[in-house]
């Protein structure tokens, strides 16, 4: 005991470096540990009842969660769990708009041709052409192949699931909604922090991957991918009858979100009413 | 085939094709397309002026989502190559890897990178070191403290570069 203090001084001044490799191998190895705790839920969850949410929660630790996931089980009837990798709203609208997409086939084509032009307004935008356009083809090429039939339901949930080609696609997402942030550069730079472009602001929180979506984030993705979402907010805030819930784009009310997510806090899952779930029981 | 293969092909007949400038790439083993064999020519008005470095790029199986690593196998004097030969430049480093807290995070890796962009940092790295994060801090010692020593040091592994 008594060497111990003189042995770390010694250490002390023998480190010049601000990061020892004691202290980058224990991050390494802590980095590891929380990918492979996200790697033990799929990327994309098979459908689960609602109720499995309301299992998550009890009356003694957490009261407000659990009267909150019942009053939403009044409405929902299944969710469908994402991966908590910081790509989670991403995927989930990816998710939300392929089911979509695999029930209408109109939907498909529109989406398709959409896909094209926005390979062409990255390039256009100045994305470096080759590795962007890769991501561009690839997602094209995979909703080709579900409107040819190639890609089953089945398939296409096995490549949702497959990290190399889900992230790959994922990309493309990720790709639309910085190139709608800098289309529309004049309206959204007021909400980005001062000092920073709206270009190094999609560099450094759009563009990477892992990097979760904030509010201008989810505002151009929705926007960019033509959807209409309403996300349920899940929190320990008090809510109103029934909870919080937002529609985007707002400005249109009258219609109704296709994509349903629900929201805790830092994660989005997908989940569907009651009445569409019994409605597609009954077609089958 | 897994993607990152079919991108990796993809970028390897380009750089064949239209190489840039400075370097040429290959693989080390014709059936492995995630290892590549870059010759680094050492930059005009930089110490390392003549030289012909040798480097590995390791890609990982999720690339582009996540960079590949880059290791000097010529022996290679510099401030942002430890004495292992690994290059740490911001852009090798995943976004979501805090540890190196110092750097700017839009020089981090971004998928829409390509071995080119890595290939330029580096070149920017030979032309101007990074002295505030050191890899080798005896190089960077020696740079700032002694030039004299430093210039010979490196005169050397651009002679040896030669000869390899």
């Amino acid at each position: 005991m008594a060497n111990e203090p003189q042995k770390s001084d010694d250490n002390g001044q023998a480190a010049e470096a601000v990061v020892t490799d004691d202290e980058i191998v224990l991050q390494d190895q802590q980095l590891k540990t929380i990918e492979d705790e996200q790697k033990s839920v799929p990327l994309v969850a098979t459908l689960a009842p609602f109720s499995i949410l309301c299992a998550e929660y009890d009356n003694e630790t957490s009261a407000a969660f659990l009267s909150k996931a019942t009053e939403l089980s009044e409405v929902y009837g299944e969710i469908r769990y994402i991966r908590g990798d910081g790509n989670c709203f991403y995927r989930a609208i990816l998710v939300g708009l392929i089911e979509i997409m695999l029930k209408d086939r109109a939907r498909l084509e529109k989406f398709i041709a959409s896909s094209r032009d926005w390979t062409r307004t990255l390039v256009e935008l100045g994305f470096p052409d080759w590795t962007c356009t890769d991501f561009c083809d690839f997602f094209i090429e995979f909703l080709e192949k579900i409107h040819s039939g190639v890609h089953t339901e089945e398939a296409v949930y096995t490549i949702l699931n497959d990290d190399g080609s889900a992230n790959y696609i994922l990309m493309f997402f990720r790709l639309i909604t910085s190139a709608f942030l800098k289309q529309n550069s004049e309206e959204y730079a007021p909400f980005i922090d001062e000092g920073m472009t709206v270009a190094q602001y999609c560099e450094q929180e759009i563009e990477p991957m892992w990097k979760d979506a904030d509010h201008l984030a989810i505002n151009s993705l929705i926007k960019a991918a033509g959807t209409r979402v309403r996300i349920e907010y899940m929190d320990r805030t008090a809510a109103p009858n029934g909870g919080w819930h937002y529609d985007i784009p707002s400005d249109d009310q009258q219609i109704a979100p296709e994509i349903t997510l629900l929201y805790r806090p830092g994660h989005y899952d997908v989940i569907y009413k009651k009445d569409s779930t019994e409605a597609s029981e009954i077609e089958n | 085939m897994e993607q990152s293969s079919l991108l990796l092909k993809k970028q390897l007949a380009d750089m064949r094709r239209v190489p840039v400038d400075g370097f040429s790439a290959g693989l080390v083993d014709d059936n492995d397309i995630y290892k590549w064999e870059v010759l680094v020519i050492g930059p005009p008005d930089t110490l390392y002026e003549g030289g012909f470095f040798k480097a590995i790029l390791d890609f990982p199986r999720d690339y582009p989502q996540k960079p590949p690593k880059m290791k000097f196998i010529s022996e290679i004097w510099h401030p942002n190559i430890d004495k292992e030969g690994n290059v740490c430049i911001s852009i090798l480093h995943d976004p979501g890897d805090d540890k190196w807290g110092y750097e700017r995070p839009e020089e981090r890796w971004l998928p829409v990178h390509t071995v080119e962009t890595i290939l330029l940092s580096v070149i920017s790295m030979l032309t101007d070191p990074n002295f505030e994060s050191p890899a080798n801090v005896d190089a960077a010692k020696m740079q700032r403290e002694n030039y004299a020593e430093f210039k010979k040091k490196v005169a050397q592994c651009v002679r040896r570069s030669q000869e390899e």
